[in-house]
């Protein structure tokens, strides 16, 4: 489905001397055979991979993926990145991460970069960008950004993917090759056509968020996340994660806890912080204000240039921390983090990324309509019935799991009223 | 509006010397000879490819026999004489480039132990090989690069060497050592070919001709009457009119950066046709104009980063040309630069762009009518253009919203003596300076008697004005355009 967390952008390095240049040049023809966008350079005696997982080419579907709107399971992914780096896994680690979601929206995206950019965002600027007719909203550190624009430590990307889309490619016409969900159908009404499985990206409001993590510092959470306390996000460690189908969702978490803490900060109503922060009622109605107007910034900047910065900032903090009353706010968070999971499948035939994964009972009902798909497009039949009987086993397992986790739920109570 | 330029100063100069005047140099010794031609040029390359070294600015010694030039008196004069046409650093100092020299290499001798004093000299200044992009490679073996880049900032100079920040002693600074360094390196491989160092030195002061290919130099501009916020608030509203020109806008810092990249092209007006560029053109976009506007109060702070060849030479036309040299010290020329500068980014918005085309609609209509015409002979297309300009620097971004908050809240300010909680009743009345008066009734309802007076009283201060705000971005295009 669109609205998948994607892994866009991946740096990996490793050390010029410790691979032999033989093997640089076999990971580097497979790479590009695999990644074709992929870039390979060299910098201090470093030797810098930079691929796009979601552009895995798929020879056995033949399909191009010359778009980074859906992403490949975790298993293809990983076998890609054995391929590559066959010989010398253990030497290289990653430096990059940019992580992406698409979420497509009943209005206009530049409404909903309107209102983002209006929030006043703790710990980062928020920076607009106009560039050829489009706005982009930028957040981002201050003082490490300085130095090294092109490529800042950290940083949260909003843009219109569907203007982005048509500018980078001649046909509007993106092909998906993983099933949508039926809010996004809904949403795409005429843009999505359903017999041939594609969207007309110039008719579609799609709005693309990306996370930015670059060096060590910055992908600490990953790492905590997959495994412990280690110092490098190494390959290994990665592979391990694809393999274990967990890398996904622990991306997704790092993606949404990053959007919680830097975007959608605000968290109580009006009343709530009111009552928290003992304001008065001419206090309260001064943050409405604050809040509902449009131009919260510019009233920032006349505060500043009064001479009250340190009051305006005080109110603003408070204002913060209230969640806007705005519709297209509302529509934004619960696209983000109450996204209708339930996925109609269509021609598609692999299983969609169970980014979270824990409701058993959910994918049950997924993988009895994915066995289906398959069916109808299978053309081994041996293939087919052992593909049965492997959805078999595991609906059985999932099924014997859910029921276990159940009963330890619901046996905390019943031992407690005893 | 009143455009003073307060204070200009350039932050750091990036200048290049291309390997081949170094390989020119190394012909005119060992022109016959073949073999050692061919090691004397791997001698160049390993020169060029070490001058990253800091060891190579921190530990500068200039080599005996190149020193006797400056210690000795009458070789000195000599050479200063002849070399003060060749070497014009800088006009206000009324020392030649030999005077510049001996003074760095006095400078570097009284700093005793150099390697581990915290002013040592790569903090300020940096030597760098310059390599093309396509030799980054993992099969990488190639090491052919085709020139050295000398880069330094002004801000750490300063700090270092405890200056005045008029920039022109870095500057003098950076051109002299750029030269002593290589002249140095090159005379040490050298040696045995060369007879007369003095020869040897007054060649390679000649025949070097290190280019300047980035610049970055920022102003502060006194606006009169005008404020910066409402030149900011106007400027917030540009959006730019293709993937050439990026806007960025800084609400929190008050900022804006306009970025045009010189990528298949020049930095031109999109008045004119654009002319093919004759330098080396960008396909990375690295090469690239930037204007940042910021400012407080009545003052515009600008700074401008002009980086690539082409750049340099679309806005000063001195590219490649030792005339340049001067620059840091020459504030017309960097007020002119700094009009031209914001003459084209604002010429590529899609606000001029509109206004634009109205007006040369309009202008063809006048010289149709005949309306617009001239005593002289001058042709149709001429008239048109300059009926046009007319018409820009009257009504050019007339339509954008103007700033309408700023001056009545500073009357207000004056007006009521509001210590505490200010900015509470500021809210107030900004938000009602839009609201009927039913709405600020709605919104004053809940709070206390006494506090509901004062803000309607503010109210009916402020609403009173009726304000219409200034056209800020209209008056900044006007002076740009007649004084550039």
């Amino acid at each position: 489905m669109l609205g998948d967390l994607i892994f866009d952008k991946c740096r990996l390095l490793y050390k010029k001397s410790a691979v032999s240049q033989e093997n640089r040049e076999l990971m580097k023809s497979e790479l590009l055979r695999l990644f074709p966008t992929a870039q390979v350079g060299s910098k201090a005696g470093y030797i810098h991979n930079t691929f796009n997982p979601a552009k895995l080419v798929d020879s056995a579907r033949k399909i191009d993926y010359n778009h980074n709107l859906q992403m490949p399971s975790e298993k293809r992914l990983s076998s890609a990145l054995k391929q590559v780096y066959s010989e010398d896994v253990s030497s290289v680690w990653a430096s990059v991460c940019h992580l992406t979601k698409n979420i497509v929206l009943p209005n206009p995206v530049s409404e909903y970069i309107a209102i983002l950019s209006d929030i006043n965002t703790p710990y980062v600027i928020s920076e607009t960008i106009e560039a050829n007719v489009s706005t982009s909203l930028y957040l981002h550190f201050d003082k490490n950004d300085e130095e090294n624009e092109e490529t800042p430590h950290f940083r949260i990307k909003f843009y219109d993917k569907g203007a982005e889309y048509c500018k980078r490619h001649d046909n509007p016409i993106c092909q998906l090759y993983e099933p949508l969900t039926a809010r996004e159908i809904e949403l795409l009404g005429t843009s999505y056509n359903p017999a041939t499985h594609t969207v007309d990206m110039s008719t579609v409001n799609i709005l693309r968020i990306e996370v930015e993590l670059v060096q060590k510092d910055k992908l600490t959470p990953i790492l905590k996340r997959i495994a412990g306390t280690p110092t490098k996000l190494t390959l290994p460690i990665i592979i391990e994660s694809l393999d274990n189908k967990s890398l996904y969702g622990i991306l997704e978490n790092v993606f949404n806890e990053k959007l919680k803490r830097y975007v959608f900060t605000a968290t109580k109503t009006l009343n709530e912080i009111a009552e928290q922060e003992s304001l008065s009622k001419m206090n309260k109605i001064a943050c409405q204000l604050q809040l509902e107007d449009t131009s919260s910034k510019h009233f920032t900047a006349l505060m500043t240039e009064l001479g009250y910065k340190d009051n305006v900032a005080t109110m603003n903090k408070i204002v913060r921390k209230i969640v806007p009353n705005s519709e297209l706010y509302q529509e934004l968070y619960s696209a983000f983090f109450n996204s209708d999971n339930e996925v109609i499948t269509d021609e598609a035939t692999e299983k969609p990324t169970d980014t979270f994964a824990e409701p058993v009972i959910e994918d049950t009902a997924n993988n009895s309509e994915l066995v289906s798909a398959t069916a109808s497009n299978s053309t081994d039949v041996v293939d087919f019935i052992v593909d049965i009987i492997q959805n078999l086993i595991s609906v059985s397992r999932d099924l014997y799991s859910s029921l276990t986790s159940y009963t330890l739920v619901y046996s905390v109570p019943i031992l407690d009223d005893s | 509006m009143k455009l003073t330029f307060e204070k200009i100063r350039t932050l750091s100069t990036a200048l290049t010397l291309g390997k081949e005047q170094l390989i020119s140099i190394v012909d005119n010794y060992v022109e016959d000879n073949t073999n050692l031609r061919e090691d004397l040029y791997s001698e160049v390359e390993h020169i060029i490819l070490t001058i990253g070294d800091r060891s190579n600015v921190d530990s500068f010694s200039l080599h005996d026999d190149l020193r006797l030039l400056f210690t000795d008196i009458e070789t000195f004069n000599d050479l200063s004489k002849s070399l003060n046409y060749y070497m014009v650093l800088d006009d206000n100092f009324g020392y030649c480039f030999m005077y510049h020299c001996r003074n760095i290499l006095n400078e570097i001798d009284t700093l005793t132990d150099r390697l581990n004093s915290k002013s040592t000299i790569h903090n300020y200044m940096k030597l760098t090989p310059k390599q093309p992009e396509e030799y980054a490679n993992i099969s990488d073996t190639n090491t052919i690069y085709n020139s050295v880049m000398s880069k330094l900032s002004l801000k750490n100079y300063n700090k270092y060497v405890n200056d005045s920040d008029d920039g022109a002693s870095a500057w003098t600074f950076q051109v002299s050592m750029t030269y002593l360094i290589i002249i140095d390196k090159l005379y040490r491989i050298m040696i045995d070919n060369i007879d007369n160092p003095r020869d040897f030195f007054f060649r390679c002061v000649t025949s070097f001709n290190p280019i300047i290919t980035g610049l970055s130099y920022t102003a502060d501009i006194d606006l009169g009457n005008v404020y910066a916020l409402e030149l900011l608030y106007e400027l917030y509203q540009l959006t730019s009119t293709g993937s050439h020109l990026t806007i960025k806008k800084n609400q929190d810092t008050a900022e804006v950066q306009f970025i045009y990249t010189t990528e298949n092209g020049t930095f031109t007006s999109a008045e004119y046709e654009s002319t093919n560029a004759i330098f080396r053109r960008d396909t990375s976009g690295k090469r690239k104009v930037i204007l940042t506007i910021t400012g407080t109060a009545n003052n515009l702070h600008i700074k401008v980063d002009i980086v690539g060849l082409q750049a340099i030479h679309d806005i000063t036309g001195l590219a490649c040309n030792k005339e340049l040299f001067s620059l840091n010290t020459d504030e017309l020329q960097l007020e002119a630069m700094t009009y031209f500068v914001i003459g084209v980014m604002l010429s590529h918005t899609v606000e001029l762009q509109t206004d634009f085309t109205k007006f040369k609609r309009h202008a063809k209509k006048l010289v149709n009518s005949g309306k617009y015409r001239s005593i002289f002979d001058t042709p149709k297309y001429e008239l048109i253009e300059s009926a046009t300009c007319q018409l820009m620097r009257k009504h050019v971004f007339e339509s954008l919203k103007h700033e309408t908050q700023l001056r009545p809240l500073l009357a207000l300010q004056k007006q009521f003596d509001l210590k505490r909680f200010a900015v509470i009743y500021y809210r107030y009345v900004v938000s009602a300076m839009t609201m009927t008066d039913i709405e600020i009734s709605e919104m004053l309802k809940p709070i206390g008697s006494k506090q509901q007076a004062l803000i309607r009283r503010m109210i009916s201060f402020i609403k009173s004005f009726d304000y219409k705000g200034i056209p800020a971005l209209h008056l900044l295009y006007k002076k740009v355009t007649y004084r550039s």
